[in-house]
């Protein structure tokens, strides 16, 4: 690019050539000497700034051990990579709470028969292990329930096994849509904690092992505030 | 360490201790070093108050001197008569540069004390807490000192050398970039002379305005009471102002806003300087001037009810430490209670050159629009930095003008979209500038879509910093000053934690390279000899002899442009604006003239009314 010409025609700018020349150094200085620099190192300038390529393909550091991994969709403002092995995505049952004192999402252990009535409280799910550009590692929660927009999800995740994406609602098409990042080749690192102590860490006191659960109890019986005991009770 | 004894002759590690006076140059008492080559070790004391006492150590080309905080040492080093070192390495900015923007793991900041930084790297001091404050207590007492005195102040600035060493050995494989390093050593020399400088100020005018604090500080609030019809300010039984909260919330009210279009707590109207009034005020700056009224006023009665404690020395200048490198974006942050440049606007007028010399204050232009359009290689935006109104060029890309409006024709749309064009930079949502315009969020998007097309380029660089923040954790200024970003995963990217960490991240390339160029200009000025006394932001202060004052602004000039390409690329210079002021006038600033008058009429008004006063009694 040449600027130079339009800084010489901007009114705004005094450049060095709409000036009086300017001398080496003041005529008086009252100022301390201060000697420069610059002589220590050869190319100084070229030294000092940051090289504008920066290594996007390194590995990235070494690994923290989390404590929590949530499970959720993702930010729409995260860079994420989902786990390429199949069996890092699971089926699953989830109660979703909304409001009250136990809001939130609470996993149902398969192993386990629940009530009938429970049925209609039930939203099928896929969890795939993921993991954020700054290597925090989630679980994508995708709702499989009819409602949900199970397609564009899992193309969403079929694209992060193998690019860095960002993910965005786009209320229009009623769906989620994604965008690649552009300079980013790094593979992800994954952690070597095993997939069970993950899933511990990602459902703790959320993962529901008795048909008895406080939660479920509320949710069945609203009205019937002893049975919320019940568990402790059968305990 | 090697990597340095490698470039350098000598390295020299070492630590000074003097009495500081705010405002006066440092008194030294002692000092300890030792080279890192040969192992050799040298202390000196001084024995009374402006001895001189030879330099033990070379202070040459191809020698590093290695301090903590460096400004003391080198402020240390100008008062003992030794001038300054060729090159600096301060582990002190390292660890800052290493750590800025980290987070303990309660999320709390990172203290950047020597004894934190060496706790941070496994190194712990053997010497009590308590030894070390009574060292530094008598220190403070000043001379003279007995010599079981001075001994065990040299033993104690002996243990902080050997801290600063190991820590050294320790810290300096972390800093990937040497030249960087040297470079911001470099700085601190450059802020060490402008501590050394200071600005003139009319230090009559601060002892008339000291003598009739209560009086003025009254005088003033009913001045304007009368003027703007605020209805703020009471009166107590001795007749001093207080702010009423009520008063004010049924101000804001009697403007026109309510809890939907003014921040509230609770049931008052909040009147946070920084959060609020700030902001409205720039957007409502032609419908409601009042507010800016408002904050200049409250800031004048903080400092003038502490009693001007500004820091003037005995030659009536105005010198502070810089605490160069404090801010996030490493922007020198000086205290504004002590510092008149940084103080509020109308009290700059404080500041006048003395007989004989010129003060001048140089300000970029809308430094940040021009540094992302110059580091985005956007050529519109470019354009639009060299040749046009930028705010107003955002209001035409919105469709609010067109593109030859200027600040005389449309003054008002002007002010209107300062705050856009500055939250656009970094990533303003469509909720927050749906507000600013008062337009539907849906129409806010349109705009926000429309500007991507417009600058595509721009767009472009926009997202590649967010996919370097996103996969590296940190962003970085051109010239390497780091910004930790810790996102808190457990958070969405929206919420209010993490939502600052993001825009003040994406905003780090404009502050923090402007901070670069600042300090360039600093280290190229105070080189070449000109009397640079202050930054203020995006300006600098600096004075010159009455009679070659255009000899030194050129040169201050020519330093400016050549910063600005050294950190943006050649051919891209940033505009300035200057001010001279020449003797006996004061430096004004152009928001706070009508401030400034009612200050002085106020305190006409109460010397008039006192001399009335006195001779009504000698009568």
């Amino acid at each position: 690019m040449h600027h130079n010409s339009a800084v010489e025609d901007s009114p705004f700018l005094e450049t060095p050539d709409a000036v009086p020349a300017a001398p080496a150094s003041t005529p008086k200085q009252s100022t301390p000497n201060n000697p420069s620099s610059n002589d220590a190192l050869p190319d100084y300038a070229g030294k000092l700034k940051n090289k504008k390529a920066k290594d996007k393909t390194a590995g990235s550091k070494a690994a923290k051990t989390q404590t929590i991994i949530p499970v959720r969709t993702p930010d729409r403002q995260w860079f994420f990579r989902a786990h390429r092995d199949p069996d890092m995505t699971l089926p699953i049952d989830i109660l979703e709470i909304k409001g009250g004192n136990d809001e939130g999402i609470y996993f149902l252990d398969p192993d386990v028969e629940f009530p009938d009535e429970l049925e209609q409280y039930i939203v099928p799910a896929l969890i795939t292990r993921c993991i954020t550009s700054d290597g925090a590692e989630f679980f994508y929660l995708a709702k499989q329930s009819a409602k949900s927009p199970k397609e564009s999800t899992r193309r969403c995740i079929r694209e992060a096994t193998h690019r860095w994406i960002k993910q965005s609602w786009n209320a229009t098409i009623k769906g989620y849509e994604f965008t690649p990042a552009s300079q980013l080749r790094r593979e992800p690192t994954w952690s070597d904690t095993p997939l069970n102590e993950l899933l511990d860490k990602a459902f703790g006191d959320k993962y529901i092992t008795s048909p008895y659960h406080e939660v479920i109890n509320k949710l069945l019986h609203p009205q019937d505030e002893d049975l919320a005991d019940s568990e402790a009770e059968n305990a | 360490m090697n990597r340095l004894l490698n470039m350098f002759r000598e390295v020299w590690i070492w630590d000074s201790e003097y009495i500081a006076v705010p405002s006066f140059h440092v008194t030294p008492v002692c000092m300890s070093a030792i080279e890192m080559r040969t192992g050799a070790t040298v202390s000196r004391a001084f024995s009374s108050a402006g001895q001189t006492v030879p330099n033990p150590m070379s202070f040459g080309p191809d020698v590093l001197h290695v301090c903590y905080m460096s400004t003391a040492d080198l402020g240390f080093a100008l008062a003992a008569g030794w001038g300054l070192p060729h090159n600096v390495l301060d582990p002190w900015v390292e660890y800052r540069n290493l750590t800025n923007g980290a987070v303990d793991r309660h999320g709390e900041k990172l203290e950047h004390g020597i004894i934190a930084a060496c706790h941070a790297y496994g190194i712990y001091d053997t010497t009590p807490e308590s030894e070390k404050e009574a060292n530094r207590h008598r220190i403070l007492q000043g001379f003279p000192f007995a010599n079981e005195e001075m001994r065990r102040i040299q033993a104690y600035c002996d243990g902080d050398v050997r801290m600063l060493r190991d820590l050294c050995a320790r810290l300096v494989p972390d800093v990937k970039n040497l030249a960087q390093a040297l470079h911001r050593g470099r700085c601190m020399k450059a802020v060490a002379c402008i501590e050394w400088n200071g600005v003139p100020v009319d230090t009559a005018m601060i002892d008339r305005l000291r003598a009739n604090v209560p009086d003025v500080r009254r005088n003033l609030v009913r001045r304007i009471e009368d003027e703007y019809q605020f209805g703020i300010y009471t009166f107590d039984k001795r007749n001093d102002p207080h702010f009423s909260f009520n008063n004010f919330t049924a101000w804001v009210r009697r403007l026109g806003f309510d809890e939907d279009t003014w921040p509230f707590n609770g049931a008052r109207a909040s009147a946070d300087d920084t959060e609020v009034l700030e902001p409205m005020a720039l957007l409502y700056a032609d419908a409601h001037p009042e507010i800016e009224v408002l904050r200049q006023l409250r800031k004048f009665l903080t400092i003038a009810k502490s009693e001007f404690k500004f820091a003037i020395g005995p030659d009536g200048r105005n010198r502070t430490q810089m605490m160069p490198f404090v801010g996030s974006a490493s922007r020198h942050q000086p205290p504004t209670a002590q510092n008149i440049p940084n103080a509020t606007k109308a009290l700059r007028s404080l500041l006048a050159p003395h007989e004989g010399e010129v003060l001048m204050h140089r300000d970029w232009s809308n430094a940040e629009y021009g540094i992302a359009a110059a580091l985005s290689g956007d050529t519109r935006r470019w354009d639009n930095y060299l040749h046009r109104d930028a705010y107003l060029v955002k209001a035409a890309d919105f469709g609010y003008c067109d593109y030859t409006a200027t600040k005389a024709t449309h003054r008002e749309l002007r002010n209107r979209f300062k705050p856009v064009v500055l939250a656009g930079q970094y990533g303003q949502t469509a909720a927050g500038l749906a507000k600013v315009l008062n337009i539907t969020e849906k129409r806010a998007q349109a705009f926000i879509e429309r500007e991507k097309r417009l600058y595509p380029v721009y767009q472009a660089w926009l997202d590649a910093n967010d996919e370097d923040r996103a996969f590296n954790g940190y962003v970085e200024t051109e010239f390497g000053f780091r910004l930790q970003v810790p996102i808190d995963v457990s958070k969405g990217l929206r919420s209010a934690h993490n939502g600052h960490l993001i825009r003040r991240a994406l905003n780090h390339p404009m502050q923090g390279n402007c901070a670069e160029i600042m300090r360039y200009t600093a280290c190229l000025a105070t080189e070449r000899g000109i009397d640079l006394g202050s930054t203020i932001h995006d300006a600098l202060m600096y004075t010159a002899p009455a009679d070659c004052w255009q000899d030194v602004d050129a040169l201050m000039l020519r330093c400016m442009n050549e910063a600005s390409e050294a950190v943006l690329s050649e051919g891209f210079v940033l505009k300035s604006d200057r001010d001279v002021v020449h003797f006996p006038d004061h430096y004004q600033h152009e928001d706070a003239k009508k401030m400034w008058d009612q200050i002085q009429t106020a305190l006409t008004e109460v010397e008039t009314a006192k001399a009335t006063q006195c001779q009504t009694a000698t009568v």
